[in-house]
């Protein structure tokens, strides 16, 4: 629940948005003039401040970078009776998230609410993250400090984790660093991998069986249950599970009993739930492919992986840890790296994700194996092949209407007109994309490849509710 | 560079069971025989390891004695990319609990069960699985040309 302050000098508009915040859960309290205001923020803890412009005793706008510096340093939406380009500019320059007119529809001001809301839940995720043992996870862009930030909040918990992410995008790694970070890390972490183990096999393997249970069944053997008590149970590419094997599967996680094949008695084992997949597991929940009660049990957490092209600015640092430990593994000396080469990997989108990059640093090395220097012309044709058509394809910016210049007028420059398009373009993209998603932020990132946060930030820019 | 295979063996002393593995190995994957290397240390290790792409190579290790399988998980960080069969000298917990360091697809102990080995390893190299590897490359033509700007150059630090 996060905490609300409207400062506003009128009782009445006061009294309908403090409704309008209890009805989203939220909890708000009153101001009528600046003063009053400020005094509040300096002592209380507020997420979210909707302010007036014209108060008794002076001019919101003014305040909003006291506001937005104060301890708290809450989220700033000006609210106006009357509509006010110039006034939202300065706004939002600022530094207020948004800027509505009172006249809004109820509905309309609500969405910007919870939107906002949502973001300061968000930031604050981040900002609440402890300090995790991330042992070969590389990176310090924001979407990767996301994903530690969730991870830290499994920390303190034995509820299960649900990790999910492209091919390549270390979900293995994260299970592990979830492991780590648990106070079961002194014990087993055992892997399941559903896809690895043919389906047949996967029942036995999980419970084990008991002498006899079955023909080749000569001697008893423990299951994968059982080799994970006290630790944690990581069913990597848990989506590859037969629905048949779900349900037992199931019961296990709400137990923590189970019955090895063949034999008679249960038996216990602790164990942590740690699963991940490249699959939509809610859509192989709608085709019947994938069991909802399993679904809620794993995602207790909710780990969600970047793409690699969503992070371009890990790629050198990935590519140089990579370099360096392969080079170890295959008893290279060291190599210098060019920044051509560095410059061709960052700009690359990496389909596979990380697990491409080091296949293709692996190559690089291969093909340097008598060089000192690893160069851009060491890499594999196909990428040179991308990074070259990518220079030379220019982007073929569509002349808008209003950005062209009048003809025989004066021209503006070049710059100008180019970033006028591309803004448009931008501002067009997004209120269809919103529009299609009807407002869903989870389907609009995944929809787009933008991140959260960033994808807040754009549609604050070009103040799409 | 001598021919790529897909699975290599690290077997210090079962060298029988090893032998078998690697014929079962080519013949269900379709590999060219003695394509799959028997390594019975560390330096031969290395070695096939170097020759192998990683993306699309099963390591097998098969440890007979609990030392064995202590030198296989300290050479881990040389396996961390690969999917990994195990097999173990015994079931002992402390044994399992050293297995799993190497996170292993498939832990099997002695005896090893043959058909339930046969359907896994068959699983792991299914071609559906493999993810789609980068072209190989060819030898660099433009390195002598651009050598001059080593100043530039970032150093990977060298870890033993």
């Amino acid at each position: 629940m996060s905490k609300v302050l409207i400062i506003d000098d009128d009782s009445g508009v006061c009294r309908t948005l403090k409704v309008m915040v209890g009805q989203q859960g939220h909890e708000a309290c009153t101001a009528s003039t600046l003063a009053q205001g400020l005094e509040m923020i300096a002592r209380e803890s507020i997420d979210l401040v909707l302010l007036d412009v014209h108060l008794p005793d002076g001019n919101g706008l003014e305040k909003i970078p006291a506001i937005a510096q104060s301890p708290s340093r809450p989220e700033i939406i000006i609210l106006t009776g009357q509509g006010d380009p110039d006034g939202a500019d300065l706004a939002i320059r600022n530094g207020a998230w948004d800027y509505i007119e009172k006249s809004s529809s109820p509905k309309a001001m609500a969405l910007r609410f919870l939107r906002v809301l949502e973001y300061r839940t968000h930031k604050n995720l981040l900002r609440r993250a402890l300090p995790v043992d991330r042992e070969g996870i590389i990176g310090v862009s924001e979407p990767l400090m996301q994903a530690l930030a969730q991870l830290s909040q499994t920390m303190g918990s034995d509820a299960g984790v649900l990790i999910t992410g492209e091919t390549g995008t270390g979900k293995e790694l994260f299970a592990q660093a979830v492991h780590r970070n648990s106070p079961r890390k002194d014990k087993n972490f055992v892997v399941v991998d559903c896809a690895s183990l043919p389906k047949t096999l996967v029942e036995s393997m999980l419970f084990g069986h008991v002498k006899g249970a079955f023909t080749g069944a000569d001697t008893a053997r423990d299951g994968l249950i059982m080799q994970a008590d006290g630790g944690s149970l990581f069913l990597d590419e848990v989506g590859e599970m037969p629905l048949g094997l779900q349900k037992s599967f199931l019961r296990v996680l709400e137990t923590h009993r189970f019955r090895p094949i063949g034999g008679k008695q249960e038996v216990a084992s602790n164990f942590r739930i740690i699963a991940s997949t490249n699959r939509d597991l809610d859509e192989m929940v709608a085709q019947g492919r994938f069991r909802k009660d399993l679904l809620y049990r794993l995602r207790a957490f909710h780990l969600k992986l970047p793409a690699l092209h969503q992070r371009r600015e890990d790629i050198a640092e990935l590519a140089l840890h990579h370099l360096q430990r392969l080079s170890a593994i295959y008893g290279e000396p060291a190599k210098e790296v060019s920044p051509d080469l560095l410059e061709v990997l960052s700009a690359y989108d990496w389909p596979g994700n990380v697990r491409e990059l080091v296949n293709t640093i692996e190559c690089v090395l291969a093909a340097a194996r008598y060089d000192a220097a690893l160069f851009a012309c060491h890499l594999p044709p196909a990428l040179r092949a991308h990074a070259a058509r990518k220079r030379l394809v220019k982007p073929t910016a569509t002349a808008t209407p209003g950005t062209m210049p009048p003809a025989g007028g004066a021209f503006p420059l070049l710059q100008a007109v180019r970033e006028a398009a591309i803004e448009k373009a931008e501002a067009d993209y997004l209120s269809a994309l919103m529009s299609s998603v009807q407002g869903s932020m989870h389907k609009a990132c995944s929809l787009s490849g933008v991140s959260r946060s960033r994808l807040y930030e754009l549609l604050k820019k070009h103040a799409i509710a | 560079m001598a021919e790529r295979s897909s699975s290599l063996i690290f077997a210090p002393s079962e060298t029988t069971t090893a032998s078998r593995i690697a014929d079962l190995i080519c013949s269900d994957a379709g590999l060219p025989a003695n394509s799959c290397p028997v390594c019975t240390s560390a330096a031969m290790l290395r070695g096939a390891l170097t020759h192998v792409p990683r993306e699309r190579c099963l390591a097998v290790l098969l440890a007979s004695r609990s030392e064995e399988l202590d030198q296989m998980v300290a050479l881990s960080g040389w396996l961390q990319d690969l999917p990994i069969i195990l097999m173990i000298p015994d079931s002992d917990s402390e044994t399992i609990a050293k297995a799993h360091r190497l996170r292993p697809r498939y832990l099997t102990g002695p005896p090893v069960d043959w058909d339930e080995l046969r359907a896994v390893i068959r699983q792991i190299l299914l071609p559906s699985r493999k993810p789609e590897a980068p072209e190989p490359q060819s030898p660099p033509a433009l390195l002598v040309a651009l050598k001059g700007k080593t100043d530039r150059f970032f150093r990977i630090r060298q870890t033993t």
